[in-house]
């Protein structure tokens, strides 16, 4: 049986003036799968991201980690803040320190690790995210990307079981980019649960093993990302648009290029080697 | 703009303990102010510039760009004491009559006048050597140790920090601004400004509350606590420090007889 680390049931959300930012809101995050949220701006993407640790609480329904419903109350969020580590779009909010391991060190000392270990913690995550190099520098100094680098160690270095991103990749170059996805998946391999959320459907599309697609307040769409990107009215109603390496599989399909019941590719490689396959049938 | 804290990253005397260069720096700065001696205060101006170009390498241009700055404000500022305005003539110096009033420039004026432009510029130097050789959160950490109130020092923390995006904000707006032919004419300018200034303060709010977020997302509860560095004072530059400021009481002492 699959078991769901998070899930969200029936949450709605009403803004102090009364935007309803969530309408009945059901999913469930499968443990240890790298998840992504697809939605136009304005969709709720960001509130619902809040709903998962607990900073804000649902107008009426019930969010569950590990089967265990949320109890709105200071011990349990503050363990739910250690298990669900969430990364902000922008790093210049999220970076309030000027001092590199200064900011790492926060969320470790607000769990009140001693300092040795806190130390030891924190240069190992260094290490792996290769910053290591910044820690001498002012957070000032940073280009974008290392920013948003130390941003994410200051969230990985608490050992979350749950990650959720918020448009990890926005802003950042083809290769930092690469090297964000890089992380996100060995933290995957690793066993720690990957959510994101974001605009870029080539990347949700080869990236993740489930895609949820938020619109107005609620789920439209969810499941397998070839199956829910193959759903032509949901893509246009929630203003997306068919990944390019699906959508050149279909047209192929559509040509009778390839066989009916076959696999779409996942990514580049898949589909070329998916050209192979044609040239070789031709000859 | 000049960003003086920049200087104080690559200084050389980065790495000295913050407690040092604070003690160093405010001892000096006091006796200079309670000695109230030219011939000290000369002393300290020369022993801080040398400090700061040669032993922390801050480039003598620079420095002294910085220096004109406070030296413009205090010989205006000092002028007024410089000049006595009188209604008869006493022993002035230089001085001239308009009407039945001499203004002018007396011995003793004139004495107070080089006393208090040295003192003060003597003073700034010390203040510059602090801030030329620790940056913000070493300073920080000095204010910490000293037990400041946790509220004014995290203040200052996230104060600092969001100066620099602050300024991107307002730049990036001003540019945007700019190629929208903002700040055309008189009036054109103001309403751009209006613009901007409102716009970044709206921003600012929005920016904060992520930041909010963000920090009660990583367990934030009233405090900001973070690891402090841990800097080993060296007993060579308390050596120093004690050398030096006793080395001014002394050439007071010896002054007096």
């Amino acid at each position: 049986m699959t078991k769901f680390i998070l899930e969200a049931k029936d949450i709605f959300y009403q803004y102090g003036d009364g935007t309803k930012a969530l309408n009945d809101v059901n999913m469930a995050v499968e443990i240890n799968s790298k998840a992504a949220i697809l939605g136009p701006n304005g969709a709720g993407k960001s509130t619902l991201l809040l709903h998962l640790n607990g900073l804000l609480k649902p107008t009426s329904g019930g969010m569950y980690y590990n089967g265990k419903q949320y109890i709105y109350q200071k011990s349990f969020l503050n363990n739910l803040k250690r298990t669900v580590g969430v990364l902000f779009q922008n790093p210049d909010n999220q970076l309030f320190s000027a001092s590199v391991i200064q900011d790492i060190s926060f969320g470790l000392m607000n769990i009140g690790v001693s300092k040795e270990i806190a130390l030891k913690k924190i240069h190992q995550i260094g290490e792996q995210l290769g910053i290591s190099n910044l820690y001498n520098k002012p957070t000032h100094f940073l280009s974008v990307g290392q920013k948003k680098m130390v941003a994410l160690a200051g969230v990985l270095v608490m050992e979350p079981e749950v990650i959720v991103c918020d448009e990890p990749t926005a802003g950042l170059d083809p290769y930092n980019a690469k090297i964000m996805v890089d992380v996100l998946n060995q933290l995957q391999i690793n066993g720690t649960t990957v959510l994101i959320s974001t605009h870029d459907v080539d990347l949700a599309y080869s990236w993740a093993d489930t895609v949820f697609i938020l619109d107005s307040g609620q789920i439209v769409e969810e499941g397998n990302p070839s199956r829910v990107f193959s759903n032509d009215s949901i893509l246009i109603s929630s203003h997306l648009e068919t990944p390019l390496i699906l959508e050149i599989w279909l047209q192929l399909k559509g040509c009778g290029l390839v066989k009916p019941d076959s696999e779409p590719p996942k990514n580049k490689e898949d589909l070329f080697e998916a050209f192979v396959g044609i040239k070789n049938n031709i000859n | 703009m000049i960003n003086i804290d920049q200087f104080a990253h690559f200084s050389l005397l980065r790495n000295v303990h913050p407690g040092e260069k604070f003690i160093f720096a405010i001892l000096t700065m006091s006796l200079v102010l309670i000695l109230n001696s030219i011939a000290i205060s000369v002393f300290v101006i020369i022993a801080m510039t040398v400090l700061v170009v040669i032993a922390a390498k801050i480039n003598f241009k620079m420095f002294f760009k910085l220096m004109l700055l406070p030296m413009g404000f205090l010989l205006v500022g000092c002028m007024a004491i410089a000049v006595s305005i009188t209604t008869e003539s006493v022993n002035f110096i230089v001085s001239f009559k308009v009407g039945s009033i001499w203004i002018g420039v007396t011995n003793e004026s004139l004495y107070t006048f080089i006393g208090l432009f040295f003192r003060a510029l003597a003073s700034v130097t010390c203040l510059y050597f602090l801030a030329l050789t620790t940056p913000i959160i070493q300073i920080i950490y000095v204010l910490r140790k000293l037990r400041f109130p946790n509220i004014i020092v995290d203040l200052m923390v996230l104060i600092y920090n969001n100066i620099f995006v602050f300024l991107r904000t307002a730049n990036h707006i001003y540019i945007s601004q700019l190629s929208r032919c903002g700040y055309n004419g008189f009036i054109g300018k103001l309403k751009s400004l209006s613009c901007l200034c409102s716009n970044l303060f709206l921003k600012c709010l929005n920016n904060t509350d992520e930041t909010y977020n963000s920090l009660l997302s990583r367990g934030f509860s009233g405090e900001l606590r973070v690891i402090e560095e841990e800097y080993k004072p060296k007993k060579q530059n308390l050596a120093g420090i004690i050398a030096f400021d006793s080395l001014l009481v002394f050439m007071y002492i010896i002054g007096r007889f």
